[in-house]
């Protein structure tokens, strides 16, 4: 079986010039990370500032382009292509930005904001392209007849985050590439904007490659979850089974640190407390990325980087000494070391 | 323990009431911003190229010697003749005919093509902009004034030369403005929505890069129309420039300035004129900037 | 009661534009204790970061503040700024959300907490104020102070820069340290380690903490008392565990419903509020959550309700208050 978007190896670098050349240096952005989704699917990607997220989101759609490794979508090489031949590439693959305001040109209305997908794979006649513009801003929530003639200042946050998401959805795209799509949201607008992708999800059978610094936040929309750490994925499985039964190191202390909305329970972030700040994407530790913090780390984490293995179904991990299974009863298994590396190397 | 005292919580308090200020208030300041020099340029640019077919004034050149020198307020001459006898009002006038007319093709010039050369470079980054903005940074490194005197010595006078001339340095600067606003937008989300929209690189250009860099563009020009009527000037002082007995209001001053203490008003009626007019232009280029700006 | 080393009451701030005038805060009353936490929750335009600036006296010329905000009794509205200034500081400092622009790029972290150290003590001298300086470096768990102290900003991740802005606050030894925002910039664990860091400062410093945030989250597991605002108002106060136990207000009700949690099922749909917050230069005469509220009566739309104390330490303003165990 083919899946919608294949990831293989994608490595992405690129040189900065700090502060009058004080510091300079290659930032290892993305390194070495594979992953697929299949039709219909969500996968989200959480990771932290500088984990490398974005860059791979923009990677994928090769804006820019990777450095190498490969990129299919449905069934199209795309890393190599130019051009024409590239935008036909990925004409089904769309993005949500973060930014709702410098996601549209400030100078243009709603319409015409809505329409540019259409014209630019010349997509029906003048009229064809105008009804489907309204179809869609309905289809978003917005009133065509009250925000059609808009300019972006003169929206909400929400309002220009629906309004991209319709430009997203013109083309009738397979994919969906969302890069933090309602951080910067109030929370009852963010609840607003979720149902919106959630119902076009189930309406339009859309993917969503869903990027979040907010663990929450994935789980509410993913059928699977990848943990990404400096560049490389330490985690990924279903999203029930990751949560549930976190693997790898990182992924616990994520899941410890995120602030309980029950004031009576204990914090149980001790561990990521002590663990420190994240190492610089500049002069990655060896080996294992992670270990620098590991409470688990042996003299094997520095040695040899611990590849992506199946320690359940589905279930990937990239660490030499996992975390127990959480059982529902309660009993912790330590799996045999002697399972299959998963990944290529 | 904490919240001592309810006070104005079920009934509306004074600080509630509807603003007293009316709402289009803000709207007619913005506007009085820029109606004001748009009506004080208005009122030159009639006086420059219509007052002369209706109202009797004199030729600016060919006078009567019999007449030079009179001083203002004379009859007929209201602000007195040079000492040519020509009348200064009418070359006043067509100076300034000639004066906004090169400012406004110089800067025209230099908006179109560095303005253009500069986005593009933005947009492109990489070999294309570094070669651009290379040779940009040449031109901008050889000191102005003399290379201008040298350009205008080559081209000779005229006021296609001068235009040409004046040009030729203000393109760079309209690039480096171009350009980096351009960068500025290439981060910008929308610009990676219009690649994966399908959107050709001229209509990314005409419609995503030109609208947002056209008001600092715009802005600039206006700035730089007073700049260059000033330049014209001085190089008419060089004896370069518009080539009398043609006025320009630089040749003008420069004229009159050898005998400034003697005959004052053969400086003063086009330096007010000139002073008018750049004021006029900068401040609607502050104003214009300020809406644009003011928007966002 | 009277050991509050904070008292606001009445707090109002307006913003006057030509041609319109915005109601930023209206009328917002508390106390806060020393080595007290106080959590102010809210949206963007409901207040709470404008309500802070003000205690400060940190808001632009446009701004009008009235009411009553005393320090130890010092009344701090309406006092000329250069004695404001001495006072912001020393009885109140801040900490904001973005420390690289807090920061100056150009000074090494070193000399930016001497200069704090000396702007709140004169008599000081450098080489005691350095002293000073390293000390406060390794009081908000700067690991090799030595070191980074002569590092510029720049070379320091987004949590040490903001100890390195806590450093700065606490340089004066404030009464209250305000922290607006100042760990939604960062990672959850880097949040985490902030926040302990605050909570350690508090109990061995004594300082009254006023956490700024939209993240109830935050408030629930940091706070003592949380205050949550909606268009300039307070609409509920409670201790923590009465708040989260027995939640009144719909509005604070629809903030916590809203929140994707991590055991709700994957793809479950979010309880949502429809609209907009209200707007604050035309703010209705009711309660300005009614036109969103799924509470709401027809008297929420003619007369807004009274702030007041409900139950043994809990105030909320609603006509029509949720009762335990409802959802909206």
């Amino acid at each position: 079986m083919t899946h919608l978007l294949e990831v293989n190896n994608v490595v992405h670098e690129f040189h900065v010039q700090a502060a009058g050349g004080v510091r300079g240096g290659t930032v290892h952005a993305v390194s070495d990370v594979s992953f697929h989704i299949d039709a219909g699917e969500t996968l989200g990607v959480v990771g932290e500032t500088g984990s490398g997220k974005s860059t791979l989101a923009r990677c994928v759609l090769q804006a820019p382009r990777p450095k190498s490794g490969s990129v299919r979508f449905q069934g199209t090489e795309l890393v190599g292509l130019r051009g024409r031949a590239l935008q036909r590439g990925r004409r089904d693959m769309q993005m949500v930005f973060q930014d709702p305001f410098g996601s549209l040109n400030p100078t243009w209305r709603v319409t015409d904001i809505v329409e540019e997908p259409l014209i630019g794979f010349h997509d029906g006649d003048a009229t064809t392209r105008r009804r489907r513009v309204r179809d869609l801003l309905d289809l978003v929530g917005l009133n065509p007849d009250t925000y059609g003639n808009r300019r972006p200042r003169q929206l909400s946050g929400g309002q220009c985050q629906r309004v991209a998401i319709a430009r997203a959805i013109a083309l009738r795209p397979a994919l969906l590439v969302c890069d933090e799509p309602v951080s910067s949201l109030d929370v009852l607008i963010q609840a607003q904007v979720l149902n919106l992708l959630e119902q076009l999800r189930s309406e339009l059978g859309l993917s969503y490659l869903f990027i979040s610094h907010d663990l929450s936040l994935v789980k509410q929309v993913s059928d699977r979850v990848a943990v990404m750490h400096l560049g490389q994925l330490c985690e990924v499985g279903p999203a029930d089974a990751l949560y549930r039964s976190p693997r790898h190191p990182y992924t616990v202390d994520l899941l410890a640190s995120i602030p309980s909305l029950d004031p009576t329970k204990p914090r149980s972030n001790a561990r990521a407390i002590s663990a420190g700040e994240p190492p610089s994407p500049l002069n990655p530790p060896s080996g294992c990325r992670f270990r620098t913090r590991c409470p688990r780390a042996q003299q094997l984490c520095a040695d040899e980087r611990p590849l992506l293995r199946e320690l359940g179904p589905s279930h990937l991990v990239a660490c030499h000494f996992p975390e127990p299974v959480n059982e529902p009863n309660g009993s912790a298994t330590t799996p045999s070391s002697a399972t299959p590396q998963f990944a290529r190397p | 323990m904490a919240v001592t005292e309810v006070r104005g919580s079920s009934t509306p308090t004074v600080d509630d009431a509807p603003p007293p200020a009316p709402a289009g208030s803000a709207a007619w300041r913005r506007n009085f911003q820029i109606a004001w020099p748009a009506a004080l340029l208005g009122l030159v640019l009639f006086a420059c190229f219509v007052l002369p077919f209706l109202a009797p004034i004199p030729k600016p050149i060919g006078g009567s010697v019999l007449n030079s020198l009179l001083p203002s307020f004379s009859p007929g001459h209201p602000f007195g003749t040079d000492p040519n006898g020509n009348d200064i009002l009418s070359r006043v006038l067509y100076g300034g005919r000639t004066s906004i007319m090169v400012a406004l093709a110089v800067n025209l010039i230099g908006l179109a093509i560095g303005g253009g050369l500069g986005a593009i470079a933005g947009h492109l980054g990489g070999i294309g902009d570094s070669v651009i903005m290379r040779l940009f940074d040449v031109l901008i490194a050889i000191p102005s004034l003399a290379l201008i005197v040298a350009v205008s010595l080559s081209l000779g006078p005229g006021v296609r030369n001068t235009i040409l001339t004046l040009a030729f340095f203000s393109v760079p600067a309209f690039a480096r403005i171009a350009r980096a606003e351009t960068l500025r937008l290439r981060e910008q989300p929308f610009m990676v929505a219009a690649k994966l929209s399908g959107t050709p690189m001229w209509r990314v250009v005409l419609r995503h890069i030109a609208p947002n860099v056209g008001p600092s563009l715009m802005t600039f020009a206006m700035l730089g129309l007073g700049v260059v009527m000033v330049i014209e000037g001085a190089l008419s002082f060089l004896g370069l420039g518009i080539q009398r007995p043609s006025p320009s209001w630089g040749n003008m001053i420069a004229d009159g300035q050898l005998s400034l203490s003697g005959t004052p008003n053969l400086v003063l009626w086009p330096s007010i004129a000139l002073f008018l007019t750049v004021v006029a232009f900068n401040q609607l280029g502050e104003g214009l900037r300020s809406r644009w700006s003011g928007g966002r | 009661m009277s050991s509050a080393v904070l008292q606001v009451e009445d707090l109002r701030v307006r913003f006057d534009q030509p041609g319109y005038r915005v109601h930023a805060v209206n009328g917002l009353s508390y106390q806060l204790q020393a080595g007290r936490t106080l959590a102010i929750i809210g949206e963007s335009g409901s207040g709470k970061t404008v309500s802070s600036r003000a205690l400060m006296g940190l808001l632009p010329p446009t701004a009008t503040v009235t009411g009553s905000v005393r320090i130890d009794g010092v009344e701090l509205v309406g006092m000329p700024e250069d004695e404001m200034r001495r006072h912001r500081g020393t009885d109140l400092a801040m900490v904001f959300q973005d420390p690289t622009r807090s920061l100056n790029p150009t000074m090494r972290v070193g000399t930016q907490i001497v200069e704090s150290v000396g702007a709140h003590n004169k008599e000081i001298d450098s080489a005691a104020a350095r002293q000073r300086a390293m000390e406060l470096l390794a009081l908000v768990r700067i690991p090799d102070p030595q070191r980074r102290f002569y590092q510029y900003p720049h070379q320091l991740s987004g949590g040490m820069r903001q100890r390195v802005m806590i450093a700065i606050a606490l340089a004066s030894d404030p009464k209250v340290l305000i922290a607006d925002e100042a760990t939604t910039a960062l990672d959850v664990t880097t949040q985490a380690q902030i926040m302990e860091l605050l909570t350690e400062l508090r109990s061995r410093l004594g300082t009254a903490i006023i956490l700024i945030s939209h993240d109830l989250g935050l408030a629930a597991s940091y706070a003592d008392e949380v205050i949550v605002m909606y268009a300039g108002r307070a609409v509920e106060y409670a201790p923590t565990r009465i708040l989260f136990g027995q939640l009144r207000m719909p509005y604070t009700r629809a903030l916590l419903d809203a929140i994707p949690r991590l055991e709700r099922p994957s793809h479950s749909p979010l309880p949502v509020t429809p609209g907009q917050p209200p707007d604050l230069t035309a703010l209705p005469p009711g309660c300005p959550f009614e036109p969103r509220c799924p509470r709401a009566q027809p008297v929420c739309a003619e007369s807004r309700p009274p702030f007041v104390e409900h139950e043994g330490g809990h105030w909320w303003a609603c006509w029509n208050p949720c009762t335990d165990g409802d959802s909206v």
